[in-house]
C-alpha cells in the first residue's frame, strides 16, 4: 500500500551529473525509481494513483547533454530530450523543419505545464501527443542503453520488444523538411481533437507526412493516429492504398475505410474506440480532399 | 441598449475588490492562518451504500502529531445538517448513503499526518445494494435509502384537462431530455478557519452564501446558543450555490474545540468533488401540443429528478423546477408531476438556475420541434404564445406583471446576430471545408427570483455614519465575485452623491451585520435596493438637521455629496462627515428590515419577482469530429435598472460560460455512484478558448409604470437559456436534435463520403 504523502514517503531525489551515471543507478534500483524530466506527469499519475511515488526520483535536470536543439549532421535538428515544450515551441529550427510538431506541442496542456514538461517525457510516455507527429516525421532518437549509447529510428525504438527497461531517452532527431516546390506539395498535417479547445488530454490525434508530386502521385506518405492512451500506430493499410498513386475520391473513401479498420483506438467513458476511428479516418480524408484537385503548374 | 463599457459611460465602475483579486493579493478565507493552528481531514465513505459495523480509531489516536479523532460519538447536538430537512449525518453512526458520506475527522499537525491518519482508521463495511439512478431507486425491490422511502419530493400541477387537449391538437411532440450532474467548480474549494476563543465564542471563517444559516445549524449540531458562534463567510472564491450549505463548518468547529487550538480544513479538488454539491441530473419528459394557429393548447411534463442521498435543497429544487416547466408561456391545459428521488450518486442541491436550466432546455427543445413539425418559424411560433404583461405567473399566482418576455423576443430579434443569420438567408457551409456546418439558434426563458411563497425570506441591512466619519453600510451577504460589493458601492454613491472614499460597506459577518436573508436566488440586488431605499432618506435627513445645526443653514439648503455635506449650489462641503461624526458621536445609525416581495396568493414556492431573458447563438459543427464552436452569442435581459453596468456584464458572461459548460462538456460522470471525473483533468470546464465568442448583451431597464421594486438581480439567469439556443443552432446545422447534454461528438460525427458544401460534394 501507498501511504499518502507523510513526509518520509516522499521520494529521495538523485541528480546525476551524467547520463551512464543515472542509467546505472535505475539500472540498480530497478521499478523503485523513476526518471523524471519536467515531473508533470508523474504528478498526475500520482494523484491519480494510477503510480505509486517512487522510493527514488532521478531528476534529469543536471544532465547538460540533455538540453539544446542544434542541427546535426545530415541536416536534421537535433532536440535534447529535458528541452522543455515550450523551449521547442519557440525554436526557429524547429518551427521551420516541422511545423506539424510545433502545431501538436502547442495544443498539449497549458502555458505553465508546457514551461515544465519535456519533449523527452512526452516521447517515454508512450502515448504523449507529440508521438504521431514525430513518427510521421520519421524522427529518429538516441537512447542510453545497455551501457551504451544507441541511435535509431523512434519507430523502432518504440517497438522494441527486446527493450531495456531502464533506456534513458537523450536525444530526438526530426529530418529536415523537404525542399519546396519543385516537389510539388507537402502533405505534412497535425489534428488533434479533444473534450475541450484547449488544455485536455487527446480523444484523437493525426499526423500526416509525404509529397504530392508535380505529377500528381503521392510519395513517401506516412499516417500515424494516436490519442487517449492509445499507443501511435503507423497506418499501414491507408498509406499502401496511397504511396505511387493518384488522389481520387474513390481512394480517399477507400484510405477512410482502412484506417477505421486498422486503428486500434482507445475507449473510456468520455468516448468510444468506435468515434476515434471514425474521426481520426475522418480527419485524415477531409485533408488529402483539400489537396487532391492541386495540379501541378 | 447594447451594454458595454462605452455606452455605460461614467457609470463604468472598476469593482473594489478587483485588484486585489487580479493580482492574487486578496487573503480569501482559506488562506488564513492562526498561531498554533492544526489541520483537520474528515474520512469519507470507501463505499456508495454500506452498513457501518465498526469504527476503529485507536491507531491513528497512537500517531504522533495527531490531536483528535472523531467520529458519531463525539457530536455534542444533533448529528445531522441540512438546510431544510436536516438528514444528513455529521458523522455517520451505521449506515453511509454516498461516497462524500464523513465517517471521522481527525486534526493533526500537518496535512500529511491528518491525511496518513485517516489511512490508519480501521472501518468495517457490510456493502448494501448500490441505488445508482433515480430508475433503480423507484423500483418496488429497492433498498429504502431513507424511512420515508425514496422519493424525497414530489410536485403535481395540472390545470385544465391536457389528455383530452391533446386530442384538439394539430401538432404533438413528445421528447425525454436528460442533463448533466455538473459541477460549480468554484476557483475555491470548500475550506476555512474555526477557533473557539477564552470565553468559549466559537468564530468560523468558511464560504458560506447565509451566515446565520450557518450560525444556526452549527448551533444545532454543536449545542451551542447561537449568540455565541459568530460567522465570517466573505470573501469567497466562488460558490454558485455550491456552498450554501454546510460542507466543512462542523468538522473543523467540533475538531477546534476538542484540541482547544485553531483548525483549519481546506478540501483538495478531489475531496471537493467527492463529498460537495452538484446540480441535479434531471429526466424531463414532454408532451406538447399546438393547434393549427400555432397557440399551445396542451402541456405534459414528467420531471425525474436524482437528488442523491440526502435533501438539502433539493424539494425547493424540484418546485423551482416544476414552476419554470412552462416558461413565458400561455397555455390552458397543463399537468406538471415532479419526483427527486435519493439514490447513492452525490448529493444534488442548489445550483445557478435551481432546477430552471433543465426544464427550460426541455422546453425550448419542444418549441423547436412544433415549429418543425407545423413549419411555423421557431421565433413566430414563441410569440403566438407569449405571455402578457397582467398575466399570472406560470401557476396561476399573481405576479409583479412584466413585459419582459415580450421585450427580449423582440430585441434578440433586432440583434446584430440574428440580423446577420437573416441575410445568410440560411447558407449553412463554409467554401472549401464541407464537413464544417453553421447554424443559428435561440431559445428564451423567464426565471423567478426570492425564495417563493411559503419559505420566509427576510432580509434587511444597517445605514449610518461611522465614528471614522464614514457612511457605513452593514449587510449580512457575502460576495463571492458575483459584485455585491461593487453594486452596494454605486447604489450608495449615487444615493449620497458621494465618493467611494466616503463609504465603509461591512457584510459577511454575524457579529457586524444584521439579518439580510441569504446570497442567493438573485435576492440580493433587490433586498439591498428596498433596504437602501427605506434607510437613505433617514440617514440623510438626520445628517442635514446635524450639519445645518453646526452651520447655520437651512437643512433644505443642504444635500448629501462628496466628502461631507453641501450647499445645494456649494462648491465644495461645508462640513466633512468627519465632522459630523465627530459632532453626532456615532448616533446616526438606522436598522430596517424587509422582506423579499412575495406573491399574495398561497401556491408554494411561487414567485412574484420575474426577470426574462432570450439568448442567440450561432455555431460551427465540425461534422469530421461532432465538435461544436460557439462563434457569436447575443443575450437580451429584462431586469430593470441596471445598478452595476460591468457587474452585470458579468454576470451574464459568467452565467453563460457556465451554461456552455452545461451545453457542450460539463459532467460529473459517475458508475456505480462511484465519480469517474475525480479532478479538474476529466471533469472538463469551459476555458477561454471555449468562450471567445462575441458577446453582446442587451440590457431593457424598463420596467411597468409604479413598479416599486427596482433593480432585479441578474445572478443566475445569464445561465437558463443558452443550452437550448445552442442545440437548436446544432440543429439547424446539422439536422439532428439533442435530447441529452452534454452534446456528444458521437452524436454529431459525420462519414465524409456524400457530405456536401454548397458546390462542393465530398
Amino acid at each position: 500500500m501507498v501511504l499518502p504523502g507523510l513526509p518520509e514517503k516522499l521520494p529521495h531525489v538523485a541528480l546525476p551529473r551524467g547520463v551512464q551515471e543515472a542509467w546505472q543507478l535505475k539500472r540498480s534500483l530497478g521499478e523503485r525509481a523513476v526518471y523524471s524530466g519536467g515531473g508533470t506527469l508523474l504528478r498526475t499519475q500520482w494523484e491519480n494513483q494510477v503510480q505509486p511515488v517512487p522510493f527514488q526520483l532521478i531528476a534529469l535536470d543536471r544532465l547538460k547533454m540533455l538540453r539544446g536543439i542544434h542541427v546535426s549532421d545530415g541536416g536534421m535538428v537535433e532536440v535534447g530530450a529535458m528541452s522543455t515544450l515550450n523551449e521547442c515551441i519557440a525554436d526557429p529550427l524547429l518551427t521551420r523543419s516541422a511545423p506539424q510538431l510545433i502545431q501538436a506541442l502547442r495544443q498539449i496542456a497549458a502555458p505553465a505545464v508546457r514551461n515544465l514538461a519535456t519533449l523527452g517525457g512526452n516521447v517515454c510516455s508512450w502515448s504523449g501527443d507529440v508521438l504521431p507527429a514525430l513518427l510521421a516525421l520519421d524522427a529518429e532518437v538516441s537512447v542510453y542503453a545497455e551501457g551504451k549509447q544507441l541511435r535509431l529510428p523512434l519507430d523502432a525504438w518504440l517497438n522494441t520488444s527486446t527493450r531495456d527497461p531502464h533506456a534513458l531517452l537523450c536525444r530526438i532527431y526530426v529530418p529536415p523538411a523537404a525542399d519546396g516546390a519543385e516537389d510539388g506539395l507537402s502533405l505534412a498535417m497535425y489534428a488533434k481533437v479533444g473534450r475541450r479547445q484547449a488544455f485536455t488530454a487527446s480523444l484523437v490525434t493525426v499526423a500526416v507526412a509525404g509529397r504530392f508530386t508535380k505529377n500528381g502521385t503521392v510519395r513517401g506518405i506516412r499516417i500515424v493516429a494516436g490519442g487517449g492512451g492509445a499507443a501511435a500506430q503507423r497506418l499501414t493499410a491507408a498509406e499502401n492504398l496511397l504511396e505511387g498513386g493518384q488522389l481520387s475520391k474513390e481512394r480517399l473513401f477507400a484510405v477512410s475505410d482502412a484506417i477505421r479498420n486498422q486503428y486500434q483506438a482507445a475507449s473510456d467513458a468520455f468516448a468510444g474506440a468506435e468515434y476515434r476511428a471514425e474521426a481520426a479516418a475522418n480527419l485524415v480524408a477531409a485533408h488529402l480532399w483539400q489537396i487532391k484537385d492541386f495540379k501541378a503548374p | 441598449m447594447l451594454l458595454d463599457k462605452s455606452t455605460a459611460g461614467a457609470r463604468w465602475h472598476l469593482r473594489p475588490d478587483g485588484m486585489e483579486k487580479v493580482t492574487g493579493r486578496l487573503r480569501y478565507l482559506t488562506d488564513l492562518k492562526a498561531p498554533g493552528m492544526l489541520y483537520g481531514k474528515v474520512l469519507r465513505s470507501a463505499m456508495p451504500h454500506a452498513q457501518l459495523v465498526s469504527i476503529r480509531t485507536a491507531r491513528a489516536e497512537a500517531l504522533a502529531g495527531v490531536h483528535a479523532v472523531l467520529t458519531h460519538k463525539d457530536v455534542p447536538g444533533l448529528n445531522r445538517f441540512g438546510i431544510v430537512i436536516p438528514d444528513q449525518p455529521v458523522l455517520c453512526e451505521d449506515r453511509v448513503r454516498y461516497v462524500g458520506d464523513a465517517i471521522a475527522a481527525v486534526a493533526a499537525e500537518s496535512p500529511e499526518i491528518a491525511a496518513y491518519a485517516l489511512s490508519l482508521i480501521e472501518v468495517d463495511y457490510v456493502p448494501l445494494p448500490v441505488v445508482d439512478s433515480p430508475d433503480a431507486a423507484l423500483r418496488a425491490e429497492a433498498p429504502m435509502l431513507h424511512p420515508q422511502g425514496n422519493v424525497l419530493h414530489r410536485t403535481h400541477y395540472a390545470r385544465g384537462d391536457v389528455e383530452k387537449a391533446f386530442h384538439a391538437c394539430a401538432y404533438v411532440v413528445e421528447a425525454t431530455y436528460r442533463t448533466p450532474r455538473q459541477m460549480h467548480g468554484y476557483m475555491e474549494t470548500e475550506g476555512g478557519l474555526f477557533s473557539w476563543d477564552a470565553d468559549g465564542r466559537l468564530t468560523v471563517q468558511a464560504a458560506t452564501q447565509h451566515g446565520y444559516k450557518d450560525r444556526m445549524q452549527l448551533s444545532r449540531i454543536l449545542a451551542v446558543p447561537e449568540e455565541r458562534i459568530r460567522v465570517i463567510s466573505s470573501p469567497i472564491g466562488g460558490s454558485f450555490g455550491g456552498k450554501d450549505e454546510l460542507n466543512v463548518q462542523p468538522y473543523g468547529a467540533l475538531l477546534a474545540l476538542r484540541t482547544g487550538k485553531p483548525v483549519k480544513i481546506h478540501h483538495t479538488r478531489r475531496e471537493s468533488v467527492r463529498a460537495g454539491l452538484k446540480r441535479h441530473p434531471m429526466e424531463v419528459t414532454m408532451k406538447t401540443g399546438i393547434d393549427a394557429d400555432g397557440k399551445l393548447v396542451a402541456h405534459s411534463v414528467r420531471i425525474i429528478a436524482d437528488t442523491g442521498a440526502y435533501a438539502t435543497l433539493g424539494a425547493p429544487v424540484l418546485n423551482f423546477a416544476t414552476e419554470h416547466a412552462m416558461g413565458p408561456y400561455r397555455m390552458d391545459h397543463v399537468l406538471v408531476e415532479g419526483r427527486s428521488v435519493f439514490t447513492n450518486n452525490g448529493v444534488s442541491g442548489e445550483f445557478r438556475g435551481f432546477g430552471g436550466n433543465q426544464v427550460i432546455f426541455a422546453l425550448e427543445s419542444q418549441l423547436d420541434r412544433l415549429a418543425a413539425q407545423s413549419g411555423i418559424p421557431p421565433w413566430e411560433l414563441r410569440r403566438r404564445n407569449l405571455r402578457q404583461p397582467t398575466d399570472p405567473g406560470p401557476l396561476g399566482n399573481t405576479v409583479m406583471p412584466t413585459d419582459g418576455a415580450a421585450q427580449v423576443w423582440q430585441e434578440i430579434q433586432t440583434s446584430k446576430l440574428w440580423q446577420a443569420a437573416e441575410s445568410e438567408g440560411g447558407e449553412k457551409h463554409v467554401p472549401g471545408r464541407p464537413w464544417l456546418r453553421l447554424g443559428f439558434g435561440a431559445a428564451m426563458a423567464m426565471h423567478g427570483s426570492g425564495l417563493g411563497y411559503g419559505i420566509p425570506d427576510p432580509g434587511g441591512g444597517r445605514l449610518g455614519l461611522n465614528a471614522e466619519g464614514k457612511l457605513e453600510a452593514a449587510f449580512s451577504f457575502e460576495e463571492f465575485g458575483q459584485g455585491i460589493m461593487a453594486t452596494l458601492e454605486i447604489m450608495l454613491m449615487e444615493l449620497f452623491g458621494c465618493d467611494a472614499e466616503d463609504l465603509h460597506l461591512m457584510i459577511g459577518d454575524t457579529d457586524k451585520a444584521p439579518h439580510s436573508g441569504s446570497s442567493t436566488a438573485s435576492r440580493s440586488t433587490t433586498i439591498a435596493h428596498l433596504t437602501l431605499s427605506e434607510l437613505h432618506p433617514k440617514l440623510t435627513a438626520a445628517m442635514l438637521v446635524a450639519a445645518a445645526e453646526a452651520s447655520g443653514h437651512d437643512a433644505a439648503c443642504l444635500v448629501t455629496g462628496r466628502g461631507g455635506i453641501w450647499l445645494e449650489d456649494g462648491e465644495g462641503p461645508i462640513i466633512s462627515y468627519r465632522e459630523l461624526a465627530a459632532r453626532t458621536s456615532g448616533s446616526l445609525c438606522y436598522e430596517a428590515a424587509v422582506h423579499f416581495p412575495v406573491t399574495p396568493d398561497p401556491v408554494t414556492g411561487a414567485h412574484f419577482l420575474y426577470t426574462c431573458t432570450a439568448a442567440a447563438v450561432r455555431v460551427e459543427v465540425d461534422t469530421r469530429s461532432g465538435t461544436v464552436r460557439v462563434l457569436e452569442q447575443a443575450h437580451a435581459v429584462a431586469a430593470g435598472p441596471v445598478v452595476n453596468p460591468m457587474g452585470y456584464i458579468g454576470q451574464i458572461e459568467g452565467g453563460a460560460s457556465m451554461a456552455l459548460g452545461y451545453t457542450l462538456m460539463e459532467d460529473a460522470v459517475m458508475e456505480e455512484a462511484c465519480y469517474r471525473t475525480e479532478n479538474l483533468d476529466t471533469y472538463m470546464l469551459p476555458t477561454i478558448a471555449d468562450s471567445q465568442a462575441t458577446f453582446r448583451i442587451h440590457a431593457i431597464e424598463e420596467l411597468p409604470p409604479g413598479d416599486p421594486y427596482g433593480p432585479r438581480g441578474i445572478g443566475e439567469v445569464g445561465s437558463v437559456a443558452l443550452a437550448p439556443a445552442i442545440t437548436a443552432a446544432i440543429y439547424r446545422a446539422t439536422g439532428r436534435r439533442i435530447d441529452r447534454l452534454p452534446v456528444r461528438r458521437e452524436d454529431l460525427i459525420m462519414r465524409l463520403a456524400g457530405q456536401t458544401g454548397g458546390e462542393e460534394t465530398l
